[in-house]
């Protein structure tokens, strides 16, 4: 990929890379960054909430996928966020066809950029219907989480925190041993970079 | 029952044009609305578009196509205030794509509006005390008027019925109030009174126009119904009433054709409603429902019989009609440039191709009419031909609006061939679903084209009414045109000859689905006899009948 756009050169990451290297030297090493621990449950009564704004979006297509493949009776929700509806609500047809047949029981969106909707970021809509995401956390819902390490998964967390301390009734301390419990549980699984 | 058409038990089902709208714009996961929600926001004055351009590059993205709305105003007669333009030309830049477009029926038109911004848009538009109330849909759509009569004095009063006409037609729902206006729910809706209309309004769209002769701006013949008013010693003594023309037809269906409207007699001004009305429930109560696309008045006319149809309406008003009046038409044009009034005052007519006021190429024109709506004290007109009068204007301020028409390029009436000025085109593509062919963006070629042809024959600056449209449904009244194309496929037309270019006389297929290069070779040789062969005097659409290039000894 490789474009101008308002006087401005324009490559893709990835794409860029590859053609930027040159002749007989020309090597990439490429190796999968494994993490094991990010998969569905084996119980498939169980229910999900998948948390993916921007490229971290890209797992649960296959999550999406393969719940369906399995008949899980559990359900499946998704949180996703970009900047704009219009051009970046990735896989927004797949998602469609997935609430229509309810594959997805629920699907949120945060749009950060967009004039005419109130600009949210996921962890804000997990805040709004915390209500809701807490009630199937107590049910045993599994929990995942995927995008950006250094800002997003942190504001998620403390969502996450501000959420079972406001729905569970307790103290930010038991709140955050609570959370850290869904982690040690393998329940609260994330996959960031 | 189970015979009507889908489009009658969703109106049925809507609750008075409710339906499950609220639902569809507060949905978050769509820039759409729901499909029986389609139907309805026509009724509201809107209707869901999508950017053809890029349908195929979204769905390879997996996005759903672009959808965006188009908002229609319903603007009888086509007169607003510069207060109103100022404020809809904001409304243009801040929610739709910077165009302000003028319609064949005198309306603006808005395009690009997204979901999430449509209330918000709506609500704009009825601070600039407008609104989109049955601008589409089964109902009365914006009832048209003359927009510069010869006879200036009577503008004001044909404007004035006009307004009244759609007043006294518009629906009593109260949901276009609730769904966009925030007013107050109406708890039962059972209750609801539609008096005129009934839970399932008209099988099909209907339009209303009155025309001041001998101007024929309006193609009053187009029309469901019209009124041409009858001037004697410059007062209005009543009107002719016109009753079942219409444009939309289907290609390959024998069934479905224009028809260019019957005169059914004479009226008083102050019998115009009820006549009106009778008109209209007549098509209300026998109008096909069945089959959408025999829906229009034109077809319950064509199968019951004028004569039926008379009797019916005089027994719904009480009273007959007398017998109609004489009148004539000379043209379907504007009059271009300054035309001064009975009182002194002057209306500047501007040349405004395809309707559409933007700040394109061609100038900006979009800023060049802010700033004239900035200092102008009279009103503005959008005319039938989707151009504009500055009306109104003293005589001293007159070099003031010329030097602005030609700072910002508006002097396009000036310099454009006859052609180029009296030429109409539809929206067509990307924007209208129906489309089959590109309308609006080829007609600059088109008419160039045509220009071309008549020069080379020896004909440059010859007088000749060129329309286009996307599809057969016909919405810049194409079969009127005295050369006309109708969108069959990408870059293939339907040609035909033979209006009278005073909208009185439908054309008739010369040639179908020509590409361009056949297109360019059968106006050459039609042109080349019309140089040779013409009469003193006769019109290209006169003479195509009169030479057998279409009717009985064509083909
Ligand atoms: N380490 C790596 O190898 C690698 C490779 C590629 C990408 N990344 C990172 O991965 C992330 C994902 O990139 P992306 O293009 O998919 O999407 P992104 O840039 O993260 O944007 C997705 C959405 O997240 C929003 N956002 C910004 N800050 C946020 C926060 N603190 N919490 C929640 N949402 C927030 C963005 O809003 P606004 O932009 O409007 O603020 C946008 O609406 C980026 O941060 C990128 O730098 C890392
Ligand atoms: S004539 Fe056809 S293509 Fe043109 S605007 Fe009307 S419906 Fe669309």
């Amino acid at each position: 990929m490789d474009y101008e756009l308002e006087r401005k050169r324009r490559t893709g990451a990835a794409s860029g890379f590859l053609a930027s290297l040159q002749g007989e030297q020309a090597r990439a090493r490429v190796f999968v960054e494994q993490n094991e621990r990010f998969r569905l449950p084996a119980d498939t009564s169980r229910d999900v909430i998948m948390i993916g704004p921007g490229t971290g979006v890209a797992p649960f297509r296959g999550f999406v996928q393969h719940r369906e493949a399995q008949g899980a009776t559990g359900r499946n929700w998704l949180f996703f966020g970009a900047r704009h509806f219009q051009s970046e609500f990735l896989y927004q047809a797949e998602w469609q066809d997935a609430v229509k047949r309810g594959v997805l029981s629920r699907c949120d969106l945060a749009f950060s950029r967009d004039r005419s909707i109130p600009r949210e970021y996921v962890q804000d809509r997990l805040r709004r219907v915390g209500k809701d995401l807490y009630a199937w956390l107590e049910n045993g819902a599994y929990l995942y989480v995927c995008g950006d390490a250094e800002q997003m998964a942190p504001d998620v967390n403390a969502a996450l925190i501000d959420i079972v301390m406001k729905h569970g009734g307790t103290s930010r301390d038991d709140a955050g041993d609570c959370v850290r419990r869904l982690a040690d549980d393998r329940r609260y699984l994330r996959d960031v970079y | 029952m189970s015979e009507q058409s889908p489009v009658e038990r969703i109106k049925r089902n809507s609750r008075h044009l409710r339906g499950t709208l609220v639902e569809s714009l507060q949905d978050p996961l769509t820039g759409a609305i729901r499909e029986d929600d389609t139907v309805l926001i026509k009724f509201h004055g809107s209707y869901q578009q999508d950017d053809r351009d890029i349908r195929d590059e979204r769905r390879r993205q997996k996005l759903e196509p672009a959808y965006s709305f188009m908002l229609r105003t319903r603007l009888p007669g086509g007169v607003c205030t510069p207060a109103q333009w100022l404020q809809l030309d904001e409304i243009a830049r801040r929610y739709a794509n910077g165009t302000l477009r003028i319609t064949t029926r005198q309306a603006f038109q808005f395009h690009g509006v997204i979901k999430t911004e449509l209330k918000a848009t709506m609500q704009a538009i009825n601070a600039a005390l407008m609104d989109t109330i049955a601008a589409c849909g089964d109902v009365n759509r914006n009832v048209m008027a003359s927009a510069n009569p010869v006879e200036t004095s009577v503008h004001p009063v044909v404007h004035d019925w006009a307004k009244k006409l759609s007043e006294h037609l518009l629906p009593q729902t109260n949901a276009y109030h609730e769904i966009w206006l925030d007013g107050e729910k109406v708890v039962s809706t059972e209750a609801e009174v539609e008096p005129l209309y009934g839970a399932t309004y008209l099988p099909r769209k209907f339009k209303a126009a009155i025309v001041v002769p001998p101007v024929n701006d309006v193609d009053v013949f187009a029309h469901d119904l019209g009124f041409i008013a009858i001037i004697e010693n410059g007062e209005l003594q009543g009107f002719n009433l016109t009753v079942g023309g219409g444009m939309g037809a289907t290609h390959n269906d024998a069934e479905t054709h224009p028809r260019v409207a019957d005169v059914a007699g004479f009226l008083k001004p102050e019998q115009l409603l009820a006549v009106a009305e009778a008109v209209l429930t007549t098509q209300r109560d026998f109008g096909n429902r069945a089959v959408r696309k025999r829906a229009r008045l034109k077809y319950t006319i064509e199968d019951r019989g004028l004569e039926w149809f008379v009797a019916e309406i005089t027994r719904r008003q009480g009273f007959a009609l007398e017998p109609a009046r004489p009148y004539k038409f000379e043209t379907t044009g504007d009059r271009f440039g300054w035309t001064e009034g009975c009182d002194g005052r002057w209306h500047l007519t501007l040349r405004i191709e395809a309707g559409r006021v933007a700040d394109t190429a061609k100038g900006p024109w979009l800023t060049g009419l802010r700033e004239i709506a900035r200092v102008h004290r009279g009103d503005f007109r959008l005319t039938p031909n989707q151009n504009l009068t500055i009306a109104n204007v003293d005589a001293n301020a007159r070099a003031f609006i010329d030097a602005l028409v030609v700072r910002y390029g508006l002097d396009r009436h000036a310099r454009a061939t006859p052609v180029a000025l009296n030429a109409l085109a539809c929206v067509a593509l990307p924007t209208c679903a129906l489309a089959m062919a590109e309308a609006e963006r080829y007609l600059p070629r088109l008419a160039q084209l045509v220009d071309e042809r008549l020069a080379a024959n020896g004909l440059a600056g010859a007088p000749l009414v060129l329309r286009i449209t996307g599809c057969p449904n016909g919405c810049a009244r194409p079969y009127l045109a005295e050369v006309a194309l109708v969108g069959k496929a990408p870059g293939r037309y339907n040609l035909f000859y033979g209006g009278d270019g005073k909208g009185q006389r439908l054309n008739a297929l010369h040639l179908e689905n020509v590409d361009e290069p056949t297109l360019v070779a059968a106006l050459d040789a039609a042109f080349r006899r019309y140089a040779g062969e013409r009469l003193e005097g006769e019109g290209f659409g006169d003479f195509a009948w009169r030479a057998g290039l279409v009717g009985a000894q064509a083909a």
